[in-house]
């Protein structure tokens, strides 16, 4: 039996779907929707942003997928790419982010209001922040893209890729020094 | 397919040892400030889902695509009605030309009777 990688069974993924089979297609989305979608919620930090963003993104993939070059790179890179182009698209920064949507799926993990108010004051500190420098976060630390890769999602260096980061901890240290759940867990 | 970046493996493996990181003081294992962002920055799990449906619900929507053999098809399908004209012309041609000029003559008696039978009436064909 031939063994496939990951990376090999979404190039031939891709492929298919270049040729316009839906069923790929299908199967591609539901492998990529959930970190798609949190990625470009974590940059826009609107929900519904997010939703149109995957969904453009997502319906590009269908006519442009014979574009993707597995040579060049794995497909999530070159997916979180179009995610992220759309996600720091101007005109979507003009809106401001939605930090009270963002509390507890309480069925799901039944927090204490102790962690609840820690939730959105972490949800608050984020919503200060430019969208680059979410960007930078989201891709870095729950996304685990390296330096270079962020880098490269983000067009630009290393160095600046470095500064964002930074700056971004930099930021949400100051702002969580102030509320006092935070000061308690630091 | 969230990873955590303290322990890229995969494709990130070699390249986030040492300098990958923005601060080599903090590593995000034991960086607080990652774990707090790890714990926290998440999206309820019904939004997710309930994107997903609505993306697929679209996707299920989209009117079928033609299969690529007719869209690469479609693009000589210009050029189907002047080729058709052409052809009928040249069959048209090639028609008449294949018709001997001789038979055409009007030296032919045979056609010479027919013409005189046709026009003159049986009387001048008789005369002939």
């Amino acid at each position: 039996l031939k063994t496939q990688t990951p990376d090999q069974s979404e190039a031939h993924l891709v492929a298919r779907i270049a040729a316009q089979d839906a069923s790929a297609f299908a199967l591609l989305i539901e492998q990529h929707h959930g970190w798609a979608y949190r990625l470009a919620w974590r940059i826009c930090g609107q929900q519904r942003d997010a939703e149109d963003i995957v969904q453009e993104a997502f319906l590009k993939l269908w006519t442009k997928a014979a574009h993707f070059d597995s040579s060049r790179g794995q497909f999530k890179s070159w997916f979180a790419r179009i995610i992220t182009n759309q996600a720091l698209d101007g005109r979507r920064q003009l809106k401001p982010i939605e930090t009270l949507e963002a509390a507890y799926d309480i069925a799901d993990s039944a927090p204490t209001p102790e962690q609840c108010a820690q939730h959105q004051d972490v949800h608050r500190a984020l919503a200060t922040l430019p969208a680059r420098q979410r960007a930078a976060l989201a891709l870095f630390y729950m996304d685990g893209f390296t330096m270079v890769e962020v880098a490269a999602l983000l067009e630009t260096n290393e160095k600046a890729v470095e500064s964002l980061l930074s700056r971004g901890r930099a930021a949400l240290r100051a702002l969580w020094s102030k509320t006092p759940e935070m000061r308690l867990q630091r | 397919m969230t990873k955590n970046p303290g322990n890229n493996s995969g494709s990130n493996s070699g390249s986030n040892s040492g300098k990958g990181y923005p601060d080599t003081n903090n590593d995000p294992l034991n960086d607080p400030l990652a774990a707090l962002l790890q714990q926290h920055w998440h999206t309820p799990a019904h939004a997710e889902a309930k994107a997903q449906a609505r993306l697929i619900a679209r996707v299920q929507a989209m009117p079928a695509a033609p299969t690529p053999h007719l869209l690469s098809a479609s693009k000589y399908w210009r050029w189907l009605g002047p080729s058709m004209a052409l052809a009928a012309g040249l069959g048209t041609w090639l028609l008449f030309a294949s018709v001997e000029p001789s038979r055409l003559s009007i030296d032919d008696p045979l056609l010479q009777a027919s013409i005189g039978e046709s026009v003159l009436g049986p009387s001048y064909s008789e005369e002939l």
